[in-house]
């Protein structure tokens, strides 16, 4: 770790930063340092504000109160492009790339000045050499959306380092990544940190944060909640800081997040002798939007109180494989049956589905968050007369709903795309487990929840399967696998290398996710 | 349920919008007329002579407004599913077709039944006109921009076909349908009731201007009952049923309502169906009400439809809004008539004031976006 000299200037000192959408305050009086050559962690729960704050930082809203200091002279930004002058680059949550661009086209956008009328053939090549020097490879005519999403990272990354960015701002970069990914993308941060560049770091992974950081801020509910070095702090100091007071569960939850082995991860007793089939799947062949087979000859089958986690690295078809099983995606060829009937004749309210994309597939952002709740409940019977939907009861529904999955919002009017990434995902999960499905298609349910929430929607998921539902778990999070699951299908190029219990060791799981088949040479079992 | 803070923002904004569509006209006309050397104080005072002077002014702006708010309706149920009908107005001329015909055609009955079915012909003939690109876009990916602008053409040349042939009066010279029958035209409000003018015809105000104190029963025909039952129907059935509901879904996030179990395809299909019917009944209300007769008109169709366009955006989609939006376009052009009469400013100048109005107002909302500073960022 880097050590931050006492005493000097600070790169970036924000003072009594208030910031108010309406009814909601999303920061309080927040002070927040930024010293050069620091890795500096943001943290708090789902809504807390840490995205807000960094918009703020970043030039794209403007705080209602504070002030921002950059190198101790006072700054007000009146855009994303005045923060993007002074140096400062956010990486966000949600990609900005243009899709129907090509890597050397998506570059040239991004650096300073105007973009001329005719693009030389040589803009992007400073990116693309700075790309080099990290060691990383961009193949400057493919267009972005060929990309796999690592791979846009890489690209958002070299846009805005393009620009001479000296700080920079990473919301919750990893949780899309791989696990060699994620290596690839630490180094570079240590690296850009050894060049004196000032870098923000948010993430819900505790470990992570304490791997990589020099210092970690935290905030509660748009507070702040304390700065520490990460030297002089743990897992559990962190947890109660985010949270206030914290019961001894909490802090196991927060040791799962960290990733601590746990004991308790016994296979569960249904392991092949479960229910009934549920889910079965007969070499499916499934193709994504480029025409390219990404689901090739899969088999699987999913019984009642069971969960079959599918590990894999990102990309490799998970996507493609939910679609296909909620209908939403047309098989090339094989069969999905759906407790023996074909899958396509099986009405959407038996199955409870968790897309990969949220803001895409998940919600509609420009609706409220009310309407987003209602959006698969108001196909029930008993949520309409005839062809008149039944508002008392969608209303009541659609609170008890909120209150029961704790998102965060001024009111149920509030459009859906303005809470924090958290609060939306709850939303998505509230609509799948609110009803009592046969089957639950889960992809990534946790992706940017907070301790909390993440503990809550396992065990969400654990009563589901209690309860007799099949749960087809399909998550690049290799830790949530194995703690759900009752038998494990390892994917990788859209073929299962083989279905492994819970307690495979790491090795074994890790050479499966990199294409070797169950059983190639050693015995697995 | 009390109206909460969104709702009362949205209402908010609503006023702003129309408040500045008035202001720009006023400025518009202003300056047209003084730049033509008229004199722009008067041609301002006809212009509200002719819209809320009088009772029979008020009158006027009412049957002008009528196929204005089915137009409006027909392209904001539309758009709110995410379907860009850009042809209510051929809708709305074979939907007076279609009325003319079943008028004409029809064997003789009596007048109630047979008006509803010359209204109802013309809404069945808009809801076919329509359901064509819904289905050319379904079924076979053509974008129903392109059709649906392709369709106002053969509707043109449909009419102009049927008038000079099939359809013509024997009895005249001129490129006509017969009249419309007496029991298939919507009655005027003077047949029913005993009474001509409701309220007084004028109070006067400061300045030799005066307002309208009632509403002069005259001309009005029920067109105009119709379209405010219309309304009322298309409003509950957007903000109450499920179909409504599932239109706005669609409309905002198709990929999520799909993945919601929402059958897209089928609630497009449905609301591009409804738009035509209601511009297809707006065409037979016109008919049937107001001239009662098919003819070709001398661009080629009324313009109803792509006013239409204007009274949707400017009255956010929504069907409150709409009627108010119909109501101002329908004020603008009674109001223009009489300026053409009392300040003599040529009529051309009333059509380049309304389009430039239009042009402006269109882009407000892209200019309000501008100002605010609490837009979501792409995260
Ligand atoms: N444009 C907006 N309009 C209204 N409220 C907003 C807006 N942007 C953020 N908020 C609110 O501000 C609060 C803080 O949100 P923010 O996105 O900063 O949280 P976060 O800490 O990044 O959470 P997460 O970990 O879930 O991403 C939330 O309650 C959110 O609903
Ligand atoms: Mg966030």
């Amino acid at each position: 770790m880097s050590n931050v000299p006492a005493g000097a200037t600070p790169t970036v000192r924000m003072r009594g930063i208030v910031k108010r959408f309406d009814a909601v305050t999303a920061l309080q009086d927040v002070d927040f340092d930024l010293m050069p050559g620091e890795i500096h962690a943001l943290l708090g729960e789902n809504g807390a504000g840490k995205s807000t704050l960094m918009h703020v930082l970043s030039g794209l809203y403007r705080p209602n109160e504070g002030t921002i200091e950059l190198q101790g002279a006072p700054v007000r930004f009146r855009s994303a492009a005045d923060a993007a002058a002074a140096g400062i680059g956010m990486v966000h949550q949600h990609f900005s790339l243009v899709e129907n661009f090509t890597v050397a086209e998506n570059l040239a956008l991004a650096l300073p000045g105007e973009t001329p009328a005719i693009l030389p053939r040589n803009l992007a090549q400073r990116a693309l050499d700075l790309a080099e020097s990290l060691g990383w490879k961009l193949e400057p005519r493919t267009p972005v959306w060929q990309l796999p999403v690592g791979q846009q990272q890489r690209l958002e990354i070299v846009k805005v380092l393009a620009r001479d960015a000296s700080i920079l701002i990473f919301d919750e970069p990893t949780a899309v990544l791989a696990p060699v990914e994620l290596e690839e993308l630490f180094s570079v941060l240590e690296r850009l940190r050894s060049e004196g560049r000032s870098l923000v770091f948010i993430s819900h992974k505790l470990n992570e944060v304490l791997r990589l950081s020099d210092r970690i801020t935290v905030l509660r509910r748009g507070r702040h909640a304390g700065t520490v070095p990460a030297s002089e702090t743990d897992a559990g100091d962190l947890a109660r800081r985010m949270m206030g007071a914290v019961d001894d569960a909490t802090v196991e939850h927060v040791a799962v997040a960290v990733g601590a082995p746990h004991a308790e991860v016994a296979p569960a007793a249904s392991v092949e002798s479960g229910g009934d089939p549920v889910l079965t799947i007969r070499d499916l062949h499934v193709k994504d939007e480029r025409g390219i087979e990404t689901v090739r000859g899969l088999s699987l089958e999913t019984r009642a109180g069971e969960v079959l986690g599918v590990a894999g690295v990102d990309g490799n078809g998970q996507g493609e494989l939910a679609e296909a099983i909620l209908g939403l995606r047309h098989a090339v060829e094989g069969e999905i049956r759906i407790s023996g009937e074909p899958a396509t004749s099986v009405g959407r309210r038996r199955i409870g589905y968790i897309p990969q994309d949220r803001r895409r597939d998940g919600l509609v952002p420009a609706m409220s968050v009310r309407d987003n709740l209602i959006l698969e409940l108001h196909q029930e019977a008993e949520a309409s007369h005839g062809p008149w939907l039944r508002w008392d009861f969608l209303n009541r529904t659609a609170a008890e709903m909120r209150e029961r999955f704790d998102v965060r919002s001024g009111s149920l009017q509030q459009s859906s795309g303005t809470l924090s990434g958290g609060n939306q995902q709850k939303i998505v999960i509230g609509r799948a487990l609110h009803k009592q499905p046969e089957l639950l298609v889960a992809v990534n349910p946790t992706r940017g929840l907070d301790v909390n929430a993440t503990a809550y929607v396992h065990d969400r998921i654990r009563e589901q399967k209690a309860k007799g539902a099949a749960i087809l778990l399909i998550s690049t999070e290799l830790e949530e696998v194995l703690a759900l699951s009752d038998r494990v299908a390892v994917l990788y190029s859209g073929e299962v290398m083989g279905v492994v219990p819970p307690n495979t060791s790491r090795e074994t799981l890790g050479l499966m996710m990199g294409g070797r088949r169950q059983g190639a040479d050693e015995a697995v079992e | 349920m009390k109206p909460s803070s969104e709702s009362l923002r949205r209402a908010g904004r609503g006023l702003a919008l129309g408040l500045g569509a008035v202001g720009l006209t006023v400025l518009l006309v202003g300056l047209i007329v003084s730049l033509l050397g008229g004199n722009p104080g008067r041609a301002l005072s006809s212009i509200f002579a002719g819209s809320f002077g009088s009772a029979s002014s008020l009158a006027e702006v009412c049957l002008k407004a009528t196929p204005l708010l089915f137009t409006g309706l027909a392209i904001a149920v539309a758009f709110r599913a995410g379907g860009w009908n850009i042809g209510a107005e051929g809708q709305f001329l074979v939907g007076m077709l279609g009325a003319t015909a079943a008028a004409l055609y029809l064997p003789p009955m009596h007048a109630f039944p047979r008006t509803l079915l010359t209204l109802l012909s013309g809404s069945c003939i808009g809801a076919f006109w329509a359901a064509l690109p819904a289905w050319m876009r379904l079924k076979r990916d053509v974008p129903e921009v392109i059709s649906t602008i392709m369709l106002n053409f053969l509707a043109v040349y449909l009419v102009e076909y049927l008038v000079r042939g099939p359809m013509k009066d024997p009895t005249s010279a001129s490129d006509w349908s017969p009249r419309l029958p007496d029991a298939a035209c919507l009655p005027r409000f003077s047949q029913i009731a005993p009474v001509g003018r409701i309220g007084v015809d004028s109070i006067p105000l400061a300045g030799g201007l005066s307002v309208a104190g009632g509403l002069e029963l005259g001309r009005l025909h029920l067109g105009v009952l119709v379209a405010l039952l219309t309304l009322a129907g298309v409003w509950s059935w957007l903000d109450r049923t499920r179909l409504g509901f599932q239109l706005r879904a669609v409309g905002l996030g198709t990929p999520a309502a799909r993945s919601a179990g929402i059958p897209t395809g089928r609630v497009l299909w449905i609301a591009f169906v409804i738009s035509g019917a209601l511009a297809g009944l707006g065409g037979g209300v016109e008919v049937s009400g107001m001239i009662q007769r098919m003819y070709r008109y001398a661009p080629g169709s009324p313009g109803y439809g792509f006013s239409g366009i204007a009274v949707a955006l400017l009255g956010g989609l929504a069907p409150g809004g709409v009627v108010l939006s119909a109501v101002f376009f329908g004020a603008l052009s009674a109001g223009c008539s009489q300026m053409q009469r009392s300040a003599g400013v040529s009529i051309h100048v009333a059509s380049i004031v309304q389009a430039a109005t239009v042009i402006l107002l269109v882009l407000l909302p892209g200019l309000r976006k501008r100002f605010e500073t609490n837009r979501p960022p792409e995260s």
